[in-house]
């Protein structure tokens, strides 16, 4: 008889990538914290990867263990380590989490000089309906009709719609803190610019054309 | 050339199946060679609205796996010659529709008939997916509520990226938004979604409105397509869908709040 082989099917999903900028668990719970009330919703149960590129010298594992505590009790999901030293792996290992490798996805830490320029345009005629995500991969994005609840648009660069945003748009998906989200009628239900986001329920009072750009840590909402 | 129409929804209850027995009615009456077929595996329930259900030997799972011939299991309806009914089976499971055999199905149909229409079961699971992966148009029936305006959405989501004319990079499937159960007086108080509103979160062209009437109910007991009833609300609705849907240009009828005649003021009600 034969045996039944599993299926695999390859994915791609979107994780948090967290970085571990201290190893003293109660200075990382406090920074943590902090990051999650700006988006509370966001992190629920997040698959999360660690970047514990600035710990150095090489920790013990039972010091990312406590780390590794600290984010399940703050309700993330942590599954893997990354980080610009290879000598970071062995922990990964012993601790039975993924190894990644880095990634530079912390706007914070890219000066702005070093930031390459986007100048292709990915362009969207259709509508992007719920449960679409449309990703413009070292690229500005632009939508000629609408992004409705339930999608997701998502740019290197800048995102442009020519019709209502109902979803979730997020610019600058590599660190380019000078993206914007410009849309023709403002329903988001998250913008995220670098890294930053900012929820439905946070933004200030206003309707129709808007831009959103990240000024220092924050983003703004223009509505024009 | 052969037009294969899918009555979709995503969410469940919404009117397909209403819908599907409708306009498979109202285009074998206007002349038009006409099947409709039950893509519902495991519930059948167009049979009985379309009262065949005590002629049903054999079903759409039958055909694809060979056990029957198109022309054993198809039915002819006994008020229209022009339409035929293509049954689901009540008791297989929905794995038994593969996407070759559905389009084997689907070719052979396309030889004989002017119009296919595909009843799809709710969800955008398998079933749903096979009943509109073939589609050229795809009628989206919707609720003017929330979560079936939602659910509507994602199903235009994937006829414009799963289905067969997405993935061969063809003209795109021709959508059209059918609002069923659709009442004004309950858009007035603010209980339900408006026409606009609904047009304007899924930017879909407006094939019909088809109003909340008691008239459907009686007419899926009886098993007659609502559309037999001429004399009804939703009836000559879904006349008008019918007549759209061939190129006519028709007003909408039925959308708005009817003002309350004399004797309702009087007594109430
Ligand atoms: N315009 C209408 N007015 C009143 N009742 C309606 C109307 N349209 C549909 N209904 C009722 O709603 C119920 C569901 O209708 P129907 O079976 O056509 O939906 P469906 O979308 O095919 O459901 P399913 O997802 O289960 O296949 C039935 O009881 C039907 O009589
Ligand atoms: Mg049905």
């Amino acid at each position: 008889m034969e045996s039944n082989a599993l299926k695999l099917r390859s994915r791609l999903s979107p994780s948090h990538q967290i970085p571990v900028s201290s190893a003293n668990p109660e200075e990382f719970e406090q920074q943590l914290i902090s990051t999650i009330q700006k988006a509370p919703s966001l992190f629920q149960f997040a698959p999360t990867i660690l970047d514990v590129s600035s710990l150095a010298p090489i920790p013990e594992a039972s010091d990312i263990q406590a780390i590794l505590q600290i984010c399940r009790k703050n309700r993330l999901v942590p599954y893997a380590l990354t980080s610009t030293d290879t000598g970071h792996r062995n922990i990964a290992h012993i601790l039975g989490l993924a190894w990644v490798e880095f990634k530079a996805g912390n706007a914070q830490k890219a000066p702005a000089a070093q930031q390459p320029l986007i100048t292709e345009t990915k362009v969207v005629t259709t509508p992007v309906r719920s449960g679409q995500q449309i990703y413009a991969k070292d690229a500005n994005l632009l939508i000629t009709s609408q992004v409705s609840a339930g999608a997701e648009v998502i740019a290197d660069g800048s995102i442009h719609i020519l019709g209502a945003l109902r979803g979730k748009a997020i610019a600058g998906a590599q660190g380019a803190t000078h993206s914007e989200v410009i849309c023709q009628q403002m329903s988001a239900e998250l913008i995220a610019i670098s890294g930053t986001y900012l929820l439905q329920e946070d933004f200030p009072e206003g309707s129709g054309c808007a831009r959103c750009r990240l000024d220092a840590d924050h983003i703004v909402i223009d509505y024009l | 050339m052969a037009t294969i129409i899918v009555v979709t929804s995503g969410k469940g209850g919404v009117g397909k199946t209403t819908t599907s027995a409708a306009v498979s009615m109202g285009l074998a009456q206007a002349g038009h060679k006409t099947v409709v077929i039950d893509f519902d595996i495991g519930l059948r329930n167009l049979d009985i609205i379309m009262n065949c259900e005590r002629r049903v030997v054999f079903d759409f799972v039958n055909v694809i796996q060979g056990d029957a011939s198109l022309n054993q299991a198809l039915i002819k309806d006994k008020r229209c010659d022009k339409l035929f009914i293509l049954p689901a089976s009540q008791t297989r499971d929905k794995d038994a529709l593969t996407k070759d055999g559905v389009q084997q199905v689907l070719n052979q149909l396309k030889q004989d008939f002017e119009f296919i229409i595909c009843d799809s079961p709710a969800g955008i699971e398998h079933g749903a997916q096979m009943a509109l992966y073939f589609a050229d148009k795809a009628i989206v029936v919707t609720n003017p509520e929330v979560s079936s305006v939602r659910d509507s959405d994602r199903i235009l989501g994937i006829l414009q990226s799963k289905s067969y004319r997405a993935e061969n990079n063809m003209p795109p499937v021709d959508e059209h938004l059918l609002i069923t159960r659709f009442d004004p007086a309950r858009v007035i108080k603010g209980e339900m979604l408006s026409i606009a509103d609904i047009e304007d979160i899924l930017a879909v062209k407006l094939l019909g409105v088809i109003p909340e009437s008691q008239a459907v109910l009686n007419a899926s007991n009886n098993g007659t397509p609502v559309i037999l009833d001429e004399k009804s609300d939703a009836g000559q609705a879904y006349q008008d869908t019918v007549a759209r849907l061939l190129g006519d240009d028709r007003p909408h009828r039925f959308t708005e709040a009817q003002k309350k005649g004399f004797l309702q003021r009087v007594f109430g009600g």
